[in-house]
């Protein structure tokens, strides 16, 4: 089982560093290239793609006992649209997924969908976005499903590598509020708050 | 404002889930325990269980075997001249041989064999049996083996070793039986189901007709109470019109309790104490087993197992919540290990271990 889990991590970054290769090879170097600062206005938009491994923290209960999620580093990736409002702020939206294995070989599946708010800070030819996504996560695990919602901050590093492809690394945070009411057949005191960190290398396209 | 409407969608799903279990997804993921995997596979169907002496025998397709207690593999027993399959076996303490029914995969042709312990498969051919033969079952110093003559119709025998002879007073139904020994005070043995009739006496050529449920409810597990002293068995049916499975408790006369329907098809019973408490189990039919703690003619309604002293590794044996268990088989008594047979998901254990009852898988 270990070594079909390798497998998954592994064509996930061989997937997406082709992504990289491919997209730089499809590039031409412009000659004389100047340096300047890519501005971006009202408008502007940005479609990134990511892929990487999510490494499951902890979970905590509503009183605070913390405690291990009993899963296994996973992998994670997903597609995102924004379009900037100003120089520095963009506004979008984010679907991904993540999977992971418990113990015995069962796999959880996450899959957030998030509004995503955007601000930039600009170091040419870097780019350091901050960010936070606030949404939904659609969650299994053999037949059982729960809707959550899902909070998403996090940070990246992009370089740029001409005026319209950049690319980077992303730590974002899951932070995935499992609430039970008790009104079904899950009790109450099952209610738990996921904690994830997501590592994953983006290729960006500005238009 | 349509932040306000976005903030109002998310709040909704938060109260959105679809569970086939009570247990919460992150929860779950919290208490999972790794399931010990023994070298059986865990594709079998297990159509039955036997001890002989001190060794344990399944038909699983093939017959395997292994010493009772011991940790080591699981051997396949080497099938007889001509014949392939088995899915029925039972242990006959009175000549210390294992009966099993093998299928011909070719002729379709099926025969009942006997072997010793570490002997070979002899064919039993006293008598010539009536039909095919379908099942066999042990139930004190008896084996019984039934046999399909048509879609409707069957034969019922019985031997204490010698030769086998017909129950000649149960009209088969088709070919399923279920067979227990237990004495409830006033000299009933034997009890047998078939179909939708219970039957006991104290000896194969006398059992009487002492219930019979209307033809819709077809009887799919009989077990002795967990207390001896108890006057009544235990028995799970299956309501084909209602599409609901109750348990009951009858003496075959004055006391018929049952508990309320399950919407989910019953199988199997046993009865087992360990620790101390006393527990009735019920396989059911793609939602692992239920059960009642401290069960009594009062006491009928099965219960979604919990981490509990039957077993504290529950939750984590997701297989074992979702699949189709058969019949159980219970090896040591009380506070012996306890095998769930199931249909496809292989053969289950809960057995001591590091000082708690736990599930394994074989």
């Amino acid at each position: 089982m270990k070594i079909k889990k390798y497998s998954i991590f592994i064509i996930i970054f061989l997937l997406s560093f082709s992504l990289i290769n491919l997209h730089a090879q499809e590039e031409e170097f412009p000659e004389n290239e100047e340096n300047f600062e890519y501005i971006y206005g009202l408008g502007d938009q940005i479609f990134t793609i990511k892929a990487g491994l999510i490494f499951p923290l902890f979970l905590s209960s509503p009183d605070f006992n913390f405690t291990s999620t009993n899963l296994s580093m996973g992998g994670a990736g997903s597609l995102e649209w924004s379009t900037f409002i100003n120089s520095r702020l963009a506004l979008g939206g984010e679907f991904g997924g993540m999977f992971a294995f418990s113990p015995n070989d069962r796999i959880l599946y996450m899959m957030p969908l998030t509004f995503k708010v955007t601000y930039f800070y600009r170091k040419y030819p870097f780019e350091f976005p901050i960010y936070c996504g606030a949404g939904i996560s659609f969650n299994s695990i053999d037949d059982a499903f729960h809707l959550d919602f899902i909070l998403k901050p996090g940070a990246s590093v992009y370089w740029n590598f001409n005026s319209e492809w950049a690319f980077g690394f992303n730590l974002v945070y899951w932070w995935v509020p499992q609430i039970y009411t008790g009104n079904g057949d899950v009790p109450a005191s099952h209610t738990r708050f996921g904690n994830f960190l997501e590592t994953t290398m983006s290729a960006l396209f500005h238009f | 404002m349509k932040i306000k409407y976005i903030l109002l969608i998310f709040a909704a799903t938060l109260f959105f889930s679809c569970n086939q279990s009570d247990v919460g997804i992150f929860y779950g993921l919290e208490k999972e325990v790794k399931i010990k995997d023994n070298s059986l596979s865990n594709n079998l169907t297990i159509g039955s269980m036997a001890k002989n002496g001190s060794e344990l025998y399944i038909a699983a397709g093939r017959v395997y075997t292994k010493t009772s207690g011991s940790s080591e593999d699981w051997r396949k027993v080497s099938s007889p001249s001509g014949y392939d399959l088995s899915t029925s076996l039972a242990a006959n303490a009175t000549d210390s041989n294992v009966y099993a029914v093998f299928f011909d995969t070719d002729t379709a042709e099926k025969a009942l064999f006997k072997m010793p312990d570490g002997g070979s498969w002899t064919k039993v051919t006293d008598p010539i049996f009536d039909g095919s033969i379908e099942f066999v079952k042990s139930a004190g110093s008896f084996i019984l083996v039934s046999t399909r003559i048509n879609s409707n119709d069957g034969k019922l025998y019985y031997s204490n070793g010698g030769a086998f002879t017909e129950v000649s007073n149960i009209t088969m139904i088709g070919s399923e039986f279920n067979v227990i020994e237990f004495d409830t005070g006033t000299g009933d043995t034997y009890w047998i189901s078939n179909h939708s009739i219970l039957y006991n006496g104290v000896d194969f050529d006398n059992m009487a007709n002492v219930l019979e449920l209307d033809g819709d409810k077809i009887i799919k597990g009989l077990s002795e109470p967990s207390d001896p002293s108890d006057p009544y068995i235990y028995l799970s049916y299956w309501n084909r019109d209602r599409s609901r499975g109750y348990i009951k408790a009858v003496d075959g006369a004055s006391i018929n309790a049952e508990g309320d329907s399950e919407i989910y098809n019953l199988n199997g019973l046993t009865t087992f104490t360990t620790e101390g408490f006393e527990f009735l189990l019920c396989g059911t039919g793609g939602r692992g087993y239920r059960q009642i703690s401290s069960p009594s003619d009062s006491r009928l309604d099965l219960a979604t197992p919990k981490n509990d002293v039957l077993s504290e590794n529950y939750t984590s044996a997701i297989e074992l919540q979702n699949c189709v268990v058969l019949d159980f088989f219970v090896d040591g008594g009380d506070d012996g290990d306890l095998y769930a047979l199931t249909a496809t998901t292989g053969l289950w254990k809960n057995s001591l271990s590091g000082g708690t009852r736990v599930w394994s898988i074989e």
